[in-house]
């Protein structure tokens, strides 16, 4: 796994890669220099382009994708070598885990 | 982690703990079996994270929770349970859990709201902003939490838009406005709360709420992505949110930057683990960062406070506001009040929806330093705030004196819009 990926997805990644489950990861898409992220539109084409690149690479298909058109970021639920190989695209700057183990994600502070 | 585990037992007798399996355990092609056999070695404590979400739901208590994909089993236990668990063979290792859901506010309680005000708006300031006129009309403040109750007294017309969202950020066809917890709707009636009976718990009663429901039940980040990507669509001016993890968590930054350059204000909670600690996103210099004060003007002791090695903003948080016995709405009708910097966040936001309203065209920045230059410093031997406690007469005059200064350069038509202004602050590198 490249290392644009973090250490919980690495592992989510392995952990999957024995019974094929599929995980959920959150890419982040490599922005235009000077911006924050690409703007929705391209975040929507992007996003579109390289799921069908992959798909078409790897014989599959993913099992969920969500486009955050605002943020330059896109969520997908697939294989971990489907996983693996949206990682490896050069349009995709990072990747974080969706799911936090012990649902770190806490509200109410 | 196992010192956090040492003083939890120490302290309640029991502590939440997740528990990896060994190699071995996971080989198995159901691990779940394994997980199962280490079930007698939880407690089905009443006060843990997941007896409390079973019972808020009227669901079965769950001794513990496996996460199949993780080999992970999360619960509580006692010193006897955790002993055993750290000899058995099919487990790896014992290291203390993050709680499993939403913190809760270090105390609440229902009250009669017997004042026409609530301390918090009074001590803002918040009257000599209303007697001009200001009321937060026509700015939508987005309210990330556990939802709204659109339906209370005080929200009545409050909420403009609602969404909740599922785990992959996606939002739930035709959900209506429904709060998971009660934390959501006491921080949206802080916010925009109207009057009710005489009595007005909002600092922005005018104000519009763009609520996601984003939290308690499936969290992920995604679910917040969602939320904060829907919020930029709804033409919010301020964010509001009262969530986030412990310590730094670097991957919230870009897009704290990215709903800057949308011309959000980022308004976030700094956390309740008192001095020493923080939460991200509150604790980047890229957020407006809130703690906590009470009636008396004293940080509350609950309220993060921590110093970062960073050129800007290196003491989090940047200010304090009202979030000690604060009233607000209660889901179902009535009034309760909580502690927490979570209150103190809608405090500020409710604010900056009236600045915002009091200027319109004013950048995030500018709303952001007229709020900072409010603050009236806080003592003490400990640091615990950058700026001070907020005050909403002086920040309007702050805005009103750097909107003097700009005014001629803002009626020239060519002016870039406060968007691209700010996108350009932030290429600049400046906050």
């Amino acid at each position: 796994v490249p290392e644009r990926a973090d250490p919980e997805l690495t592992r989510q990644l392995e952990q999957a890669a024995a019974d094929n489950t599929p995980v959920e990861a959150v890419f982040v898409l490599r922005p235009p220099p000077g911006l924050a992220a690409p703007a929705p539109t391209s975040t929507e084409t992007l996003t579109r382009k390289l799921v069908d690149r992959v798909s078409a690479s790897t014989g599959r298909s993913a099992q969920d994708v969500h486009v955050f058109r605002n943020l330059g970021r896109f969520v997908v639920s697939a294989d971990p070598g489907f996983i693996r190989e949206l990682l490896a695209q050069p349009e995709v700057d990072s990747a974080l885990a969706n799911r936090r183990p012990g649902d770190e994600y806490l509200g109410g502070s | 982690m196992t010192r956090f585990v040492d003083q939890e037992l120490a302290t309640a007798g029991t502590a939440s703990v997740m528990v990896v399996l060994s190699d071995e355990a996971r080989a198995v092609p159901d691990t779940a079996t394994a997980a199962e056999s280490l079930e007698p070695y939880f407690s089905a404590s009443e006060s843990s994270q997941l007896a409390a979400v079973a019972l808020a739901a009227d669901l079965p208590v769950e001794t513990m929770r496996y996460y199949p994909n993780l080999g992970v089993a999360y619960g509580s236990v006692d010193r006897d349970g955790y002993a055993a668990l750290r000899s058995d063979p099919a487990v790896e290792e014992v290291v203390g859990a993050p709680q499993l859901s939403l913190i809760r506010p270090v105390q609440r309680r229902s009250v009669r709201a017997s004042a026409t005000r609530t301390w918090g708006i009074d001590s803002l300031g918040i009257p000599e902003l209303w007697a001009e006129g200001l009321t937060g009309a026509g700015v939508v403040v987005a309210h990330l939490d556990t939802g709204v109750d659109a339906d209370h007294d005080t929200l009545a017309g409050a909420v403009s838009s609602f969404a909740e969202f599922d785990p992959l950020g996606r939002i739930l066809p035709g959900a209506g406005p429904r709060d998971s917890d009660d934390h959501g709707t006491h921080t949206a009636a802080t916010i925009a709360g109207r009057e009710a009976g005489g009595k007005v718990v909002g600092v922005a009663p005018s104000a519009s709420l763009a609520s996601a429901l984003v939290i308690e039940g499936g969290d992920a980040v995604a679910r917040v992505l969602g939320g904060l990507d829907w919020s930029i669509d709804q033409g919010s001016r301020v964010l509001s949110m009262s969530l986030g993890f412990r310590g730094w968590w670097q991957d919230f930054l870009p897009i704290v930057r990215i709903l800057r350059s949308r011309g959000i204000l980022p308004i976030i909670a700094a956390g309740n683990e008192g001095p020493g600690t923080s939460r991200s996103p509150g604790n980047y210099a890229e957020a407006l960062s809130i703690g906590a004060h009470d009636d008396s003007g004293a940080i509350a002791a609950f309220s993060s406070s921590q110093r970062f090695v960073r050129r800007r903003d290196a003491l989090v948080p940047d200010v304090a506001a009202p979030g000690v016995n604060v009233v607000s709405a209660k889901p179902g009708g009535g009034f309760q009040t909580m502690s927490g910097t979570s209150m103190a966040t809608p405090h500020v936001a409710g604010l900056a929806a009236l600045l915002a309203e009091a200027d319109p065209s004013a950048t995030v920045t500018r709303l952001e330093r007229a709020i900072l230059a409010s603050c009236t410093p806080v003592g003490g031997p400990v640091e615990r705030v950058r700026k001070g406690i907020v005050n909403g007469p002086a920040a309007l005059a702050a805005l009103r004196s750097r909107a003097r200064v700009s005014s001629p350069r803002a009626a020239i038509p060519s002016q870039p819009s406060p968007a691209t202004r700010e996108r350009s602050r932030q290429r600049a590198g400046a906050r």
